[in-house]
């Protein structure tokens, strides 16, 4: 005899799958189109997270600091001992190479790199390959520019080295010839603009394989790549205590491990412990992991939010979907349960199915969202990169079958209550028809009447259908007003003047109130002449600027306030030795202000620059800005004259200046909460910057400008060739032996308002000097440097021409602290930024919007299955197509109505909110076409699928309808 | 003069690969103001039959004709027509519209077809079935036999032709099942409505005039019940 089989929970699920494939398949697609979802966002994240991740790998490698030269100084070893270092590798820099013994500071350092090194530096081979063998290099791609080799994979190039010795490296170069076998992406240019110093140790940017060796007589000088653990990183130790009247006023933090380093340099080196130029000399901080991390979390907050609303409504998506698989069962579950099933056994069968189901999607799904955001990246080209690990892997799967479980579990709770008496009446809506009271109508329109009972008795359900509706319409809404107010961003649109722009991209630690144009050059006539050895280039202009000073007898309100107010801040964020309770602003007045300013004046740097420049008078700074002569004349008709007139030659032979100030200013604070004074602010009073500083800040003292044009000036300039100056007298500021300083009488030509416009020229509520390039020079008696230059092309830049130009002026100015912009490759690069910005935000409101409308339609598709037999009977007793249509529209109006009102009105709402909040009535862009279109196009989809879903109904024969099944 | 005929019917199902023949090439004719009762074991087709005849299923083949027209020639508009003004239906299971009241389940067909009720008219057929008090309550608090009297009250409601029971006694009581039988012969003959009842019980079946008997979707006996 053939034996029976068991008849299992599991063979149950499987048979209930098998014989209802149809109804299945409906719930099957939506399980798997949440999950789709849920794992998508799940692995988008992991997309931006990799991609910053990688990008600033790539940028500035893998590690947290490099450390020059330690063998005597630091024990790295006994750091990972201690907890401090998590790892470290070796480079030991075998010379220093160059091109060209006048451009001896183009060169670069070259090193072999241990394998620990190499991981940690996260060498990114752009061409080639990394080198193997005796007498192979490779370069970063801005070393062979700065050097001027072409970087030709498989070319032999020469290279003048001067070898290490252990600590330094010799005077004397020999030539050496090497085979270059790769190009490698650039780390040390970013290292060195990231961290803006004049003193950093060689970073090396050529690499030689491990059995090269150094040239004879030379040793190697050792550099650890290094990173600290983290707990080192997070334990904050009290480091400095600052006072006030004897008592602690702040402490300053330093985390454990800076703290185990700087004892270890400060002992080993018998350094002082201030002595920064020693510290940069040697242990630099190049990665900021930790503070990374930390805006890593700041930036993808709203994308977080974004995905935590997507992977709610994906839920919801779910939750739908078996809700509406097991209403329709209701039947079989109450004959289980009358048969004796348990409502754990329930949970138990319709629990298994899902997970059969789960499981059959979990994979199909993780992989098409993977393949999804796969090619999202290559599509996105470079700056996304997608490389999910085992571990995300792993936890979307997870995380996406827990949303299923955890969201099947309640349909699945709410189906194991169903009575055993379901299955054979449907008493739940006895019950609640018996509890409800309605009016009888003795003639009515049919179609209305049986909308009007449906919403009725059927109220849980349209409320949910109208509160998802109008949470669609609000997030879409919203959606789309941010991808608005991100297109019209004039951020995107950004238009530099010239068709390249040669900017700072770092400065050198100079002094703030002294000209320094030894240790900071600027761009200089050779330079200039060097950008017009490129054909193409048509023009250059730009300006230059000298820090100046007006001498006067005495300050007048208007400088004291405008002094006051730029020095106070200086102070409050820079000078050490004070702290924040020095400058107490509660009940700050004007005159209050004014007296902390004059005591604590002493000690701060003016004194010392009075004392420097050897006179008696009181110097007020300024910056004297010199734009060239087709700046000025371009603008003219922008600047805004108060009192004179603009006269170019007068401003080109040093004659005239224009003064930018503003007639009157004002001194403003603003309060917090407990009406303490929590900023202040000096501003323009006769032309307020925007509503944010009308409405937060109250000005309480006011001056006017106590010049006029015509009025005479004494302009004094100062001027230091020193590049060895010793800090240590004055804390900051630093002690110039040699000074030289210039002294020019000029006349105000005219008053100009401060102004911002174009990308160039800017000034604010500053005391500034304007004048033409030429007026600077005979000012300050000197050929200033320029500052910024302005480059036109010949024609139109194409992305051929941009590629010449740019190779052209990085050769210029690579190792500089100016670097080229291009305005071709800055409008393209913004224009991918804005696509991927716009492709991203679209993409979540459509992905949203879908889910939502997906769920609306799926409730509307479950409402009409499960009026199947009413439809059936209306058909039998006489109702036409049309009238049983028109009796659903008017429900789904109803709930569309109610809704769209909420969802609208809450988006109105919201938006008045978020402006009122912001004191911004630009914040946020509101556009009703948006709105409008978001409710048509539901509307279009909902009515679509509610007209088909009764005519596929209408299509049975009425005997279809009416019987039970 | 037949008021509905079918000719040649046949109906087909696809039950599962098979296809079963429900009604296999059945002519038969109805006269105005006939009782007549189709009987037969279940699964014998006479359901199917009284679907087909009443248009509530479309035959695979041959015609249904009322009243002389062929009603295969209407469209579904124009057999809704017909349905809600000519025909009147009474169910094994009433299926009345859950959400309307009684009086208001009677008067559908007529708010449907757009007509002022003839109050006189629903009265007397309200008063002849004994539902006067059950009428403002929902179907959910009738007992079977008052919805099934709802369900009749409805298929008199547009004084039809033709009224077809499907089974009107089986899901009733004796008692029920009786009082409703009778309530269906007399305004059968009150209003002069060609009443066709599908049944298996015999003893409902002796009640009418004519009893079809069907088997295999064959009419295997038609005789006058005397």
């Amino acid at each position: 005899m053939k034996k029976r089989k068991t008849l299992t929970v599991n063979r149950l699920a499987v048979g209930n799958l098998k014989t209802r494939k149809k109804q299945y398949t409906l719930m099957i697609v939506g399980i798997l189109l949440a999950m789709i979802f849920s794992s998508g966002v799940l692995f988008f994240l992991s997309c931006m997270q990799s991609s910053k991740q990688e990008q600033a790998r790539r940028a500035t490698g893998d590690f947290y600091g490099y450390f020059y030269n330690p063998k005597n100084y630091i024990d790295v070893v006994k750091g990972q001992e201690n907890g401090y270092i998590e790892s470290f590798g070796y480079g030991y820099i075998q010379g220093y190479a160059y091109t060209d013994a006048e451009k001896q500071d183009k060169g670069t350092a070259i090193a072999r790199l241990d394998e620990e090194a190499k991981k940690l530096y996260y060498v990114t081979v752009l061409e080639g390959r990394y080198p193997e063998n005796k007498g192979e290099i490779a370069l970063e791609k801005d070393a062979a520019v700065r050097l001027g080799i072409e970087p030709t994979v498989g070319s032999k190039i020469t290279l003048s080295v001067k070898a290490a010795n252990g600590e330094d490296f010799s005077s004397e170069a020999t030539e050496k010839t090497y085979t270059l076998v790769g190009v490698l992406s650039d780390k040390r240019s970013n290292i060195e603009r990231a961290l803006d110093s004049n003193n950093l140790p060689p970073i090396p940017a050529a690499f030689v394989s491990d059995s090269e060796k150094t040239a004879a007589g030379g040793l190697e000088i050792p550099a650890v790549y290094y990173n600290p653990t983290e707990e080192s990183m997070k334990e904050n130790i009290p480091n400095t205590a600052y006072y006030n009247d004897g008592e602690v006023a702040d402490i300053y933090y330093t985390s454990a491990f800076w703290e185990y380093f700087m004892q270890e340099v400060y002992d080993n080196l018998d350094m002082h412990p201030d002595d920064s130029m020693a510290r940069n000399n040697h242990l630099i901080q190049v990665n900021d992991r930790y503070g990374y991390t930390m805006a890593f979390i700041d930036n993808t907050t709203l994308l977080a939010v974004v995905a935590v609303v997507l992977m709610i409504a994906s839920c919801m998506g779910i939750i739908n979907a078996f809700t509406t698989n097991l209403q329709e069962r209701r039947r079989q579950i109450g004959l289980l349960r009358a048969v004796g099933t348990t409502k754990r056994q329930i949970i138990n069968i319709f629990g298994r199915e899902a997970f059969i189901i789960t499981l059959i999607c979990a994979p199909i799904s993780v992989a098409i969202s993977y393949f999804a955001v796969w090619l999202f990246a290559r599509i996105m080209g470079d700056s996304f990169i997608f490389m999910p690990n085992i571990i995300v892997l792993v936890g979307t799967t997870v995380v996406s079958v827990a949303c299923v479980m955890l969201s099947a579990l309640i349909p699945l709770l709410r189906a194991a209550r169903i009575s055993p008496m379901q299955a054979i009446r449907n008493i739940d809506l006895s019950r609640k028809m018996k509890r409800k009271k309605i009016k009888q109508e003795k003639e009515f329109n049919a179609p209305k009447l049986l909308a009007k009972r449906s919403i009725k008795f059927y109220k849980a359900k349209q409320i949910g259908v109208s509160i998802i509706l109008a949470l669609t319409i609000l997030l879409t809404c919203f959606g789309f007003s941010v991808i608005s107010a991100e297109l019209e961003s004039s951020y995107w649109n950004y238009n530099q003047t010239g068709d390249y722009i040669i900017v700072r991209q770092s400065y050198p630690g100079v002094s703030n109130y002294i000209n320094m144009f030894t240790l900071d050059k600027g761009l200089t006539a050779n330079d200039i002449q060097d950008i017009y050895d490129y054909p193409l280039f048509e023009s250059a202009y730009g300006y230059k600027t000298a820090k100046s000073y007006i001498i006067v007898d005495e300050y007048s309100e208007y400088m004291d306030m405008l002094s006051m107010t730029w020095q106070s801040i200086r102070y409050y964020n820079n000078v050490s030795g004070y702290t924040n309770a020095d400058f107490e602003i509660q009940d700050m007045t004007f005159e209050k202000l004014k007296k902390l300013w004059l005591n604590k004046g002493e000690e701060l740097n003016y004194p010392i620059l009075k004392k420097q420049s050897q006179t008696d008078k009181e110097m007020f700074q300024v910056e004297i800005k010199g734009y060239d002569e087709k700046m000025i004349k371009e603008n003219l008709d922008r600047f805004e004259v108060v009192d004179g007139k603009i006269d170019i030659d007068k401003l080109n032979s040093g004659e005239e200046i224009l003064l930018v100030a503003p007639p009157e200013i004002g001194f403003s604070a603003r309060f917090n909460k407990k009406g303490e004074i929590e900023h202040y602010t000096v501003y323009d009073m006769t032309n307020l910057p925007d509503y944010y500083y009308r409405e937060k800040y109250k000005a309480f003292a006011t001056v006017k400008l106590n010049y006029k044009a015509g009025d005479t000036i004494d302009l004094k300039t100062l001027f230091s060739d020193e590049t060895n100056f010793d800090y240590e007298e004055y804390g900051e500021h630093p002690k110039f032996v040699e000074m030289t300083s210039t002294e020019k009488q000029v006349k105000i030509g005219a008053i100009i308002k401060p102004f911002a416009f174009g990308d160039w020229m800017y000034s604010s509520t500053e005391f500034d000097v304007i004048t033409t390039a030429a007026g600077a020079d005979a000012i300050t008696l000197t050929e200033l440097p320029y500052q910024e230059l302005n480059i036109n092309f010949k024609g139109e830049v194409d992305e051929e021409t941009d590629k010449t130009a740019m190779a052209h002026l990085d050769a210029i100015f690579s190792g500089t602290h100016f670097c080229a912009r291009s305005g071709f490759e800055t409008q393209q690069e913004n224009m991918n930024n804005l696509k991927i910005l716009v492709i991203c935000l679209v993409s979540i409101v459509i992905l949203f919007f879908s889910i939502c409308a997906s769920i609306v339609n799926n409730s509307l598709t479950a409402k009409i299955r499960e009026s199947k037999r009413e439809i059936g009977t209306l058909r039998a007793v006489g109702a036409s197509a049309k009238e049983i249509t028109q009796s659903y529209i008017r429900q789904f109006l109803s709930m569309f109505g109610w809704g769209c009102s909420a969802g609208f009105a809450g988006y109105i709402i919201g938006h008045l909110g978020i402006i009122a909040y912001f004191k911004d009535p630009n914040y946020l862009t509101f556009e009703i076409w948006q709105a409008i279109l978001i409710i048509a196009v539901l509307f279009l989809i909902c009515s679509i699928n509610l007209y088909a879903k009764i005519k596929k109904e209408m299509k049975n024969s009425i005997v279809e309808n009416i019987r039970e099944l | 003069m037949n008021i509905i005929e079918c000719k040649d019917l046949t109906k087909e199902y696809l039950s599962g690969e098979n296809i079963v023949k429900a009604v296999d090439n059945v002519t038969v004719g109805f006269e105005q103001g006939e009782f007549c009762a189709v009987t037969g074991p279940s699964g014998s087709g006479k359901s199917t039959l009284l679907h087909v005849l009443s248009s509530l299923e479309n035959p695979t083949s041959g015609t249904v004709t009322y009243n002389g027209e062929v009603m295969s020639n209407y469209n579904d508009n124009q057999l809704s027509i017909l349905r809600r003004r000519r025909f009147g239906f009474v169910f094994q299971a009433y299926n009345l519209v859950q959400e309307l009241t009684g009086y208001e389940n009677i008067v559908l067909p007529v708010m449907l077809d757009r007509k002022k009720v003839d109050e006189k008219y629903i009265k007397r057929v309200i008063d002849m079935l004994g539902i006067e008090d059950r009428l403002e309550h929902l179907p959910s608090a009738l007992s079977g036999g008052q919805q099934q009297r709802i369900a009749i009250a409805r298929a008199l409601a547009n004084k039809p032709s033709i009224l077809f029971a499907d089974e009107p006694t089986g899901n009733l009581d004796g008692k029920s099942g009786r009082e409703v039988l009778s309530l269906l012969k007399y305004v059968g003959k009150e209003f002069g409505i060609t009443l066709i009842l599908v049944t298996h019980d015999l003893h409902v079946a002796e009640q009418a005039e004519r009893i079809i008997t069907i088997e295999d979707g064959r009419i295997v006996r038609d005789s006058k019940n005397l």
